[in-house]
């Protein structure tokens, strides 16, 4: 009230007021100041900084990190399908997989690994599609990371037709696209084979020898695994189909090639490394640290001293103790350790495989033998007993031998469940009965497209069936 | 230079500055006089502390001591005091004051059950009465708590109104609690409500930092920074009609703390001093139980494991008893991780002043060793420490300045064992014990067996079977050392009688470095395998909140009948955070303790900044002292939408009549009846918006061995906008019989449009991440009422009861066509859902086949007719035949032992979809929550409290702890009954009958886990829990004056969790795996959220015992 104020205070008090005012003004402008509403994001890069060419190794590299981190997420769910590794731990959706159960697409670990695989297929496609813009527009700097990105793009359509009966590939970010089909998964194998082609014709032209190595060996393993898929599907009773050998011309040119290639190399692996400071190899921490599963029996029944024995030497096998131990690393490596890709072992025993097919003589001089002595001399470098000879009968059947080397030579490679398939065996785990296991009752079956994908595809939603 | 401290002192150099400003201006002054007197209760004649003695009409006022007297500086003239204080009814008087002179006014309050004559701050510090608001705002008063066994804000909260759910979430020592205002807000966004000290918004995280877990609970709450000595009293916004005013953060509800100012007068001190100890109550913790093994069966189950597996004979000679196969045997061996915890609070603060300065200032120390112990296992420990102060400073340089600065500041050391549902944590793996598997060998070490169940070194005598032993568990520590300031200052200007300004700055930081350490060599029993060498990790986060608010308050009477009461102004804050953190793993050797010692190491980093202002502006409008208009709203800007998008305008309105204010109230029986009489209504808008970052498409770095890379990492979304809510609310208080029975009844409805959900895309696109995007809807709604009554109120014994309750619902009425969302992504045992058309939190998980009697008319799903049981194990043909077994079919198939692995149930998909989760089972949330209680003062005197709090009503609690213990073949399987299934199963002594009563058993009561989550693991968690217990003897005041020359002492003897009755067979049904920043110390996303009622492993909340001396001078 101000009935008793006098005037010259009311004045004084009505100045005050106005400045008041015009300060709470200010005060307001400052608060709605819109400069104050631009902060920094200083954490991640815009979307736009990638259309900068000087970003083409980071997104390259990028790719090589989604696809390292992919191949081990999806490798430590199929390791464990097949009879490299046993559960021994608390989670049971390992078990699921252990006994053989590999289709449930609510399984945590195969829908935990599967969005990787699904970043790993877009970030090789994003940096192939990128980085050859670049190099159209005369931006590249260096067509290697081109040539790698090919690479990685092989590797991952390779994977992908290797790991799942079905996979939606033309996704892009919100847009999402069909899944391929069961029927023509080995589509993807096609488009491993073409960006392998196109990598090899880039790193010749830089003469990067090491890339043309891995891009021709991994054609050779795109056609390879082709013909296998070939074998194996329609799944089910049936499998393999035919002969379980590949044996296929242009495998072998690209396998010779590449070997030639590589001659200069000994025991030639692309292998994924991973460190502490990039990233880590997914399977260490569920097995070497938590101790969810440990190296099958089919490999190692307890100790390393029960590792896995050479038929024709009778010792621990090698190859097998090499990659178990590294594999186990130390406390400091036990997240870390390095997941082969591609190797020369696979390739002679690609060789050797084509060789068994076509009719070897299956004597020691036959390409069937010097391919699996090619191998068997890489573990045995310095001692003549490694030799094996396909003519003495005291030593294994050829395709015994074919299977072991394989067995041995590839362990933790992507490659042991399509054997086990093709080769009719089974492993040791499987539920044979109530109820029998996916892997014995449907050979050839593989990983679905799983739960998070199936829930945000629209087209799975629409047409569950076109997603089985 | 951008350190923190660099602003705070620039925010401080500012505060001055307008603090001198402001104090030339007031300069002016004019005649004063002061008052003086004493305030006390009307019945007893104890004297009544905390009371508000205030000039009507303005800011000026005080509070009594806890002798009940006050003193006022206020100008010449007649003048109207009124005094205000919970608990009892306001009573106004008129004083004529002289220059120069002192006049008295004594006060006598009466005891009333209902006060709408307290004073509320409605938004951005507009204080009002709250009979005047039509929305409701709770008011806790510090001091009626002051015997209560209360150590820190999160138990000031709890249980104190029905619309507020304080979760407590685990018993470790120092762990912080969740609140929950109304319900769920927000799908994504934070549910915890915005919290202000003296006007200033402060740091409301929780947690470890970005990177430093424990798993999941034993989280602390920067909320306990607050010194609760300090508090005078907190004033809860309840949803978005009260919280309209504070914007765009603010949907979830606001708590707001008001700490104490001095009084004038000779310093007064205050000491206080509390002693206490703690216990997890017994019985909670069902032993652990296993069967003794044939020779043969520990051979291949050694096989299997990888351990070593005893035969009956070895486990004779551990335990020192002849064991027999098949036998079962339980050993209690969460009993060795169990102490007698103790705990040490020290307290003492001094106010006064004179009527123009008066002062506050506090001290505390407190100490807590949990009832977690263990120590002669490892280092890991649950303490909890604070030091904590806090000071006032109130200046009235004239009768129309008013100057408040505050100030609180904490350093607080916090401990917690790895916890929860984490398998490298001592509890867990103590209730992972397998007394079967006891044994002095494991997979590195060795020792011998002493005879009584212990080994004389290495060795793994709690029989784990995977991970880790205890001891090893024990070794790992996770510590959090914080400081935490908040500063404050207001200042208030009454320009005009009418027209008054305040401004307010304010300043909250939070330096907190967190530290998960294991030391070199931590595999101490040769079996445990994750970083044998050590490994830590520390994360340092410091946060500063800026606040700065002005606003305007013009005040008018529009002839006899109307008045007016408008507020304008603007609120800002920037909050900036960095949260950096290294990790190294890999020690060379022992004593090394830091990252950089590490073979590996990491670092990580995080930096952001939000800046959110708004104008407000809110008109009152009043009818005659009775009826009462409000209207009001804020446009809000934040840099979550950058500076081209526009801002958000939240509108509010509400009114307020209040019939007894009519003269001709109280003319009838029924109006006698009525004391007081209120009806009102509220409708509001407030937001939460997203993160920062949120609408961008951006890349992540994520290095290869060939260099640095880049990875999609959000995949961005231009439109994104604040998700609002609107709220509205009618209610009514009622009080009868003089004040001395009220009503307090609210019915409160709330939809969220364009709720901000985090939608997965598909994952073959190359999108790892959740986008957020505007496409939810949230409705929710409930009632809350309380019920207080004062049936006896005599000098010698008073007693007033309450109780009150809360029936709420909240619901996700649309998600678009996103996919649902599951808490703790991928791993499939936690099933609370968000889902469309569900409750939130919803549980989703396995079904068995039902009886087909009860199977829909039409439907085709799998169903048991009678005497078929939920196996497919065989057939007629002794082969699986498709079809469920028979019990004949199965009394053939269990002709044989059997394992339990075997023994798959059929589960049911109902719907038929392929997805055999999808089967609703419950929610997480209780439909009913509440409290009461009673207060009583016998012979003057004593005093005697007590509240109870329960929960019920389509309560479901995961126990995730038994489904493990109950199902996990390799750790689980160690309840007695699991032990008895599996060993009458393989046990070849064994009748056909037994084993098919077994499979029943383990069909419909014990298989758990994948694929069958969800299955045997929910359980009804409605509780009633003897919450506070408080007995307090006060020294009558003449006696501690005359004889001991003090103002008062007070002794109290209080407990805390004392019983608890619920037919939840788990731990503790408040258990929950997420504490208050367990899942994300921002408090945000679907693990926050909807994380609820997940008993993981956790730790029972303590049994409390405290001893309390209080003491004035």
């Amino acid at each position: 009230m101000q009935t008793g104020l006098d005037a010259p205070l009311a004045r004084g008090r009505a100045r005050d007021a106005g400045i008041a005012l015009r300060s709470l003004g200010l005060a307001l402008g400052f608060a709605a100041c819109s400069s104050l509403l631009d902060v920094k994001n200083p954490n991640n890069v815009n979307a736009s900084d990638l259309d900068n060419p000087t970003a083409a190794p980071a997104i390259a590299n990028g790719a090589l990190s989604a696809l390292a981190y992919g191949w081990g997420a999806i490798l430590t769910e199929y390791a464990t399908v097949s009879d490299e590794l046993t559960w021994i731990g608390s989670r049971d959706g390992f078990r699921e997989l252990d006994v053989g159960t590999l289709t449930n697409p609510t399984n945590e670990f195969t829908d935990a690994a599967f969005p990787f695989v699904g970043r790993a297929r877009w970030m090789a496609d994003l940096a192939i599609k990128r980085l050859s813009k670049f190099d159209s527009a005369g931006t590249l700097k260096n067509r290697d990371d081109l040539a790698r990105s090919y690479l990685y793009g092989a590797i991952v359509y390779t994977m992908i037709a290797d790991m799942f009966n079905n996979f939606p590939i033309g996704s892009d970010m919100q847009n999402a696209a069909p899944p391929v089909g069961r029927d023509k998964m080995d589509s993807l194998y096609t488009v491993s084979m073409g960006y392998a082609t196109r990598g090899i014709a880039l790193a010749q032209s830089t003469k990067n020898t090491g890339l043309e190595t891995s891009l021709t060996a991994m054609r050779a393993r795109a056609r390879h695994a082709k013909d296998v898929w070939s074998l194996l599907h329609p799944v089910g009773s049936g499998v393999p189909h035919g002969s379980p050998f590949v044996n296929d011309a242009s495998v072998l040119t690209d396998a010779r090639a590449a070997l030639a290639l590589a001659s200069a190399t000994t025991d030639w692996k692309f292998r994924f490394s991973y460190s502490a400071t990039t990233v880590d190899n997914y399977v260490g921490a569920w097995v070497n640290s938590r101790q969810e599963m440990r190296v099958g029996d089919a490999y190692i029944t307890k100790t390393p001293a029960d590792t896995l024995r050479d038929p024709i030497t009778g010792t621990v096998d090698p190859e097998v103790r090499r990659a178990a131990i590294e594999f186990k690393g130390t406390s400091a490596t036990q997240f870390y350790q390095p997941l082969t890709v591609l190797s020369a072992r696979e390739l002679y025993l690609i060789l050797a495989e084509a060789a068994l097919a076509a009719g070897d003589t299956l004597t020691a001089a036959g390409q069937f033998a010097v391919n699996i002595n090619a191998v068997r001399l890489l573990n045995y470098p310095d001692s003549a007993r490694y030799k094996y000879d396909p003519a003495n009968a005291a030593q294994p059947r050829p395709v015994a031998m074919l299977i072991y080397e394989r067995k041995a030579n590839l362990f933790l490679q992507n490659r042991r469940l399509h054997d086990l398939y093709r080769f009719g065996q089974t492993a040791d785990k499987w539920q044979m009965a109530t109820p029998v296991a996916e892997t014995v009752s449907t050979p050839g079956t593989l990983f679905p497209i799983t739960q998070v994908e199936l829930l945000s595809n629209p087209f799975c939603v629409a047409t569950p069936t076109v997603c089985y | 230079m951008t350190s923190p401290l660099r602003r705070l002192a620039a925010a401080l150099a500012c505060g001055s500055a307008l603090v001198a400003c402001v104090g030339v201006l007031g300069a002016a002054g004019q005649g004063t006089g002061t008052i003086r007197g004493e305030v006390v209760d009307a019945t007893t004649g104890r004297p009544v502390d905390g009371a508000h003695v205030y000039l009507v009409g303005t800011d000026i006022g005080t509070l009594t001591s806890a002798d009940g007297r006050y003193q006022l500086n206020v100008r010449a003239g007649e003048i109207v005091l009124r005094t205000r204080r919970v608990g009892y009814g306001s009573v106004a008087r008129k004083v004529t004051v002289t220059a120069g002179q002192i006049a008295q006014a004594d006060f006598a309050l009466a005891q009333a059950v209902i006060g709408l004559d307290a004073v509320v701050v409605t938004g951005a510090g507009a204080q009002t009465e709250k009979r005047k608001l039509g929305n409701t705002i709770s008011t806790i008063d510090a001091g009626t708590l002051r015997n209560a066994p209360v150590t820190n804000l999160s138990e000031q909260l709890a249980a104190r109104d029905p619309a507020v759910a304080v979760l407590p979430s685990g018993g470790l020592v120092g762990e912080g609690a969740r609140i929950r205002i109304r319900r769920t807000t927000s799908l994504t966004q934070a549910n915890e409500p915005v919290v202000y000290v003296d006007g200033v918004r402060i740091d409301r995280s929780g947690g470890f930092g970005d990177n430093v877990g424990a798993g999941g609970g034993g989280t602390p709450s920067r909320l306990d920074d607050i010194n609760p000595e300090a508090v005078d009293h907190v004033e809860i916004l309840k949803g978005a009609a009260a919280a309209t005013l504070y914007g765009s953060e603010a949907s979830a509800g606001v708590v707001q703390i008001f700490t104490k100012t001095g009084s004038a007068g000779a310093p007064r001190w205050d000491f206080m001093s509390a002693q206490g100890i703690s216990t997890y109550p017994a019985g909670r913790y069902a032993p652990d139980a296993g069967w003794v093994p044939t020779d043969s069966i520990a051979s291949a189950r050694s096989a299997s494991l990888g351990i070593h597996v005893p035969t009956a004979t070895e486990l004779s000679a551990f335990y020192g008893q002849t064991l027999q196969p098949f036998q079962i045997i339980e050993r209690p061996f969460v009993k060795d991780l169990f102490e007698t915890g103790y705990s040490g609070t020290y307290s003492a603060s001094v106010s006064g002043g004179s009527p123009a300065v008066t002062y506050f200032v506090n001290g505390r120390y407190s100490r807590e060793n949990g009832p977690f112990g263990g120590e002669a296992l490892g280092p890991a420990r649950d303490i909890d420490r604070r030091a904590q102060g806090s000071a006032s400073l109130q200046i009235l340089p004239t009768d129309r300045v008013k100057i408040r600065v505050g100030a609180l500041y904490v350093d607080a050391h916090h401990e917690t064992p790895n916890n929860n549902n984490n398998i490298y944590a001592p509890l867990t793996n103590a209730m992972f014990g397998h007394p079967e598997l006891a044994s002095c060998i494991t997979p590195r070490d060795s020792s011998r067996p002493t005879g009584d169940g212990h080994c004389t070194g290495a060795g793994n005598p709690d029989g784990v079977a995977s991970f880790g032993t205890v001891r090893e568990d024990m070794q790992r520590t996770n510590k959090q050392d914080a400081k935490h300031f908040t500063g404050s200052l207001n200042v208030a200007y009454e320009a005009l009688s009418s027209l008054s300004f305040e401004g307010t700055l304010g300043v909250d930081v939070v330096s907190q470095l967190s530290a998960a350490f294991r030391p070199f060599g931590n595999g101490v029993d040769g079996f445990i395998n994750v970083s044998p060498q050590g490994n830590r990790t520390v994360d340092n986060r410091t946060q500063r909140i800026l606040t700065a608010e002005a606003k305007a308050t013009w005040k008018r009477r529009f002839g006899e009948q109307f008045s007016s009461v408008f507020v304008a102004g603007g609120q800002g804050f920037i909050t900036k955070l960095e949260d950096e953190g290294s990790f190294g793993e890999a020690f060379p050797g022992p004593g090394l303790e830091v990252t950089s010692a590490g073979a590996n190491q990491n670092a990580f980093e995080r930096l952001l900044t939000v800046v959110n202002a708004g104008v407000l502006g809110q008109e009152q409008l009043g009818f005659r002292d009775y009826a009462f208009l409000t209207v009001g709203g804020r446009y809000d800007r934040n840099s979550a939408f950058g500076k081209t998008k526009r801002g958000a305008f939240y509108p509010k309105a509400s009114v307020s009549v209040q019939p007894n204010q009519l003269p001709s109230w109280g003319n009838s029986a029924l109006t006698q009846t009525i004391s007081t009489l209120r009806l009102r209504a509220a409708i509001g808008q407030s937001g939460l918006q997203p993160g920062a970052f949120d609408k961008f498409t951006t890349f992540g770095p994520l290095a290869s061995e060939l260099g640095p890379g880049l990875v999609l990492s959000n995949l961005g979304n231009p439109d994104l906008k604040p998700e609002v809510s609107t709220e509205w609310e009618a209610g009514t208080e009622i009080g009868l019989f003089h004040d001395r029975a009220a009503v307090d009844v609210t019915y409160w409805r709330r939809v969220t449009h364009d709720a901000l959900y985090p939608r997965q895309y598909p994952p073959s696109g190359g999108a790892i991440n959740l986008q957020l995007t505007n496409i939810g809807e949230i409705r929710a709604g409930g009632y809350d009422a309380t019920v207080s009554v004062l049936p006896i109120n005599r000098a010698d014994l008073s007693v007033k009861l309450f109780s009150n309750i809360g029936w709420g619902w909240a619901w996700v009425t649309r998600l678009g066509s996103a996919p649902p969302l599951k808490v703790g992504g991928s791993y499939p045992r936690y099933r609370n859902f968000v889902k469309e058309g569900y409750p939130v939190g919803a549980l989703f998980g396995a079904k068995l086949p039902g009886p087909c009697s009860q199977r829909a008319a039409g439907a085709t799903y799998l169903c048991l007719n009678p005497g078929e049981e939920p196996f497919d194990l065989t057939g007629p043909a002794g082969k699986p035949d498709g079809k469920p077994d028979s019990d004949q079919e199965l009394l053939a198939y269990f002709a044989q032992p059997r394992t339990l692995n075997s023994l798959s149930p059929l589960r049911v998909d109902e719907n038929g979809d392929g997805n055999f989760l999808d089967h609703y089972l419950g929610k997480s949330t209780p439909d009913w929550q509440g409290s009461f209680g009673a207060n009583a003062t016998i012979l003057r005197n004593v005093e005697l409290g007590a509240l109870f709090e329960y929960k019920f009503g389509n309560y479901t609690i995961t126990n995730l702890t038994d489904a493990f213990r109950k199902s996990n073949p390799v750790i689980g399987r160690n309840l007695r009954r699991a032990a008895e299934v599996e060993a009458t199963m393989v046990n070849p002594a064994s009748t056909p009958d037994q084993r098919l009563a077994a499979a029943r058993t383990w069909a419909y009561q014990l298989k758990a886990l994948s694929p069958y989550d969800g299955l045997n693991q929910n359980e009804n968690g409605k509780f009633l829990r003897f919450r506070e217990l408080s007995i307090t003897y006060n020294v009558p005041p003449r006696w501690a004056q005359e004889r001991l020359g003090v103002r008062y002492v007070s002794l109290t003897a209080a407990g805390r969790n004392l019983a608890l009755w619920t037919p939840y067979s788990g731990v503790d049904p408040e258990i929950n795996e997420y504490g208050r920043g367990g899942a994300n110390a921002d408090l945000n996303g679907i693990d926050q959220n909807f994380g609820d009622a997940i008993d993981a492993f956790g730790f029972a909340l303590p049994r409390r015992f405290s001893f309390t001396v209080r003491v004035g001078f």
